[in-house]
């Protein structure tokens, strides 16, 4: 009885606003207590964090990223997907995907990409004639694009929780991103069918000269991915070498930012983002160490099994279940929270690790997406000013769409697996 | 009663100063040493395991510095579907809820944190082999305990802010 009431209140003030983190602490302290033993386990477990050694890939690459998203580097990218891709049909519109993909990748989704990127492509896509509705949908759906390409924080904390390689994740995201990328790409291709837009032609000049104005930049996923895969650094490796070349690149080379004026704004906001997801981290070692010292994740698998029989059926629950998730919780504190109790189960039905990675980013990234509460939906409503409902209408096609990727990427996991087993 | 929210300003000021300085020199340093390490291991084949500690460390720290400066800032990461709808003298009894179950929470686990370092000085730990491990350990407590006053100190000076 005593249990239910606090559980009652801890769930009311979680509706209410409290921060995940605190609610998760006292949840796992409470459950110690009530199964009489020593909450200081809490605490013991969440020292843990500091023995975990992929962790220090996170405020590394967050360092690099928040530095990217403040210097003249998003500018110089669409300058160069634009003189790539500016002359297809439906060109603009690619660019911005890819744009947004690429900078969500190194930011984390956490609204930046519409804020920043956002506010520069909106009147692009407007100029180039394409549908308000349109570009306001492409954009906000834009928003989580890439959170399946190395080195997104969502891939490295899931590959963290669910102890599952960090280099097998960066590899396994590529094709479905891809996938995601070339469905919408498609749609954006068929906006011209129906009102022509603007396009330019394409200028080895122009591609050129963009190509010389991101010659420092363009060689960041080499540092990433082919120092990973050309066996010269591990993923924490990668990490801090993108740091250290990110900094000397944006502050000495391109000099787009100053030590003095820039360096203070960019550690302090890149701690404040990397500590805002650890705290929730730490508090939510105690409750898992809790969880399986109770045997909930074993509890709930045979109670899952009671009810499913088959993988295939399993699949279609899990989506449902994650974009629900993904749709009310946070992208951080959903995988935090959800990953240890998932893992157990998909693996008794044989669902790859690396795969069900996938599967879930790409859920938690539609969730984003989906309404009444999917966040992307409230920031591209404050950024550009137009009314919720607005933009629950125009990202419908793009929701069914990525949804369809979604069906694609559950069922024909070689889609993120033959990398994996390529470079195996 | 102007002195009194006065001198909340400053301390929050204060405290937002010293975690900001915190932030900076574990962020650079976290960049600094890790890609000596790459350096030092790829071309001179040396590894410091010493520093890979403290550099694990310092994710620790860095967790526990930003958790407190996002508190400062209100930016916490949470579930607000209630906080959207209420607006008014609703708000602020919401708000101060909030504020004072974050900070009840906080102290609750700085009370077990401290009992956690009690435990470590009593085991005689150690961090790379000589650092005794409370030293470092020390940031939790001192992490709940600002968490636990930054939650009152953020709202108090807001309302100072609504005031004036």
């Amino acid at each position: 009885m005593t249990g239910l009431f606090f559980a009652g209140i801890i769930v009311l003030l979680i509706i209410a606003g409290l921060p995940l983190f605190a609610a998760i602490g006292i949840s796992a302290v409470l459950l110690f207590l009530s199964s009489g033993i020593d909450p200081t386990v809490v605490i013991v477990e969440l020292y843990r964090i500091a023995s975990a050694p992929t962790l220090l890939a996170i405020p590394l690459f967050t360092f690099a990223g928040f530095i990217l998203a403040e210097s003249k580097a998003p500018k110089r990218l669409l300058n160069l997907a634009d003189s790539l891709f500016g002359w297809a049909p439906g060109g603009v519109a690619i660019v911005s995907l890819i744009t947004c993909a690429l900078f969500t990748c190194f930011t984390g989704a956490s609204g930046i990409t519409i804020i920043a990127i956002g506010g520069l492509i909106y009147p692009i896509l407007l100029q180039h004639n394409y549908t308000e509705k349109f570009s306001l949908g492409l954009i906000t759906c834009s928003g989580s694009l890439g959170l399946l390409f190395a080195p997104s924080l969502p891939l490295i904390l899931y590959g963290v929780v669910a102890s599952v390689s960090i280099d097998q994740l960066f590899l396994a995201g590529i094709l479905p991103g891809v996938l995601l990328i070339l469905i919408l790409s498609l749609y954006a291709a068929r906006q011209e069918i129906i009102s022509p837009t603007v396009r330019k032609r394409f200028s080895i000049k122009s591609l050129i000269q963009t190509t010389k104005a991101a010659r420092w930049e363009l060689p960041i996923p080499i540092i990433i991915l082919g120092g990973i895969y050309g066996g010269i650094f591990t993923a924490v490796e990668a990490a801090a070498a993108t740091a250290f070349y990110v900094f000397i690149a944006e502050f000495f080379l391109y000099r787009d930012l100053f030590i003095r004026k820039d360096l203070v704004r960019i550690a302090r906001d890149g701690t404040q983002l990397v500590g805002g997801i650890l705290i929730i981290l730490s508090a939510a070692m105690g409750l898992t160490a809790y969880l399986i010292d109770a045997q909930i994740p074993q509890n709930l698998l045979t109670a899952i099994q009671g009810v499913i029989h088959s993988k295939f059926v399993f699949l279609i629950a899990l989506n449902i279940f994650l974009l629900v998730t993904g749709a009310l919780l946070d992208i951080f504190s959903a995988i935090i929270i959800v990953v240890p109790l998932i893992v157990p189960i998909a693996l008794s039905y044989q669902v790859d690790p690396v795969h069900l990675g996938i599967i879930f980013l790409t859920n938690l990234e539609i969730g984003y997406l989906t309404p009444p509460i999917g966040l992307n939906l409230f920031i591209s409503s404050f950024r550009f000013k137009k009314p919720i409902l607005e933009l629950y209408r125009v990202s419908v096609p793009f929701l069914l769409l990525m949804l369809f990727a979604l069906i694609l990427i559950t069922y024909f996991p070689w889609l993120s697996l033959w990398l994996v087993h390529l470079f195996q | 009663m102007n002195i009194g929210r006065n001198m909340i300003a400053k301390i929050r000021k204060t405290i937002d100063f010293f975690l900001t300085g915190t932030a900076i020199f574990l962020m650079l340093s976290l960049v600094l040493f890790s890609f000596l390490q790459v350096v030092l291991r790829n071309f001179f084949a040396i590894s410091l395991n010493v520093a890979d500690e403290f550099m694990r460390n310092g994710v620790l720290w860095i967790a526990f510095v930003g958790a407190v400066l996002t508190t400062l800032r209100g930016k916490h990461i949470s579930i607000d579907i209630l906080p959207r709808y209420v607006k008014g003298k609703r708000k602020i009894y919401l708000d101060w809820t909030l504020t004072i179950s974050a900070a009840l929470i906080c102290l609750v686990m700085t009370w077990y944190s401290v009992r956690f370092i009690i435990l470590e000085i009593e085991m005689k730990s150690v961090i790379a082999g000589f650092c005794p491990a409370w030293i470092i350990e020390s940031i939790i407590p001192v992490g709940f305990f600002l968490l636990a006053i930054s939650f009152p100190l953020r709202l108090l000076d807001k309302s100072r802010k609504a005031d004036s």
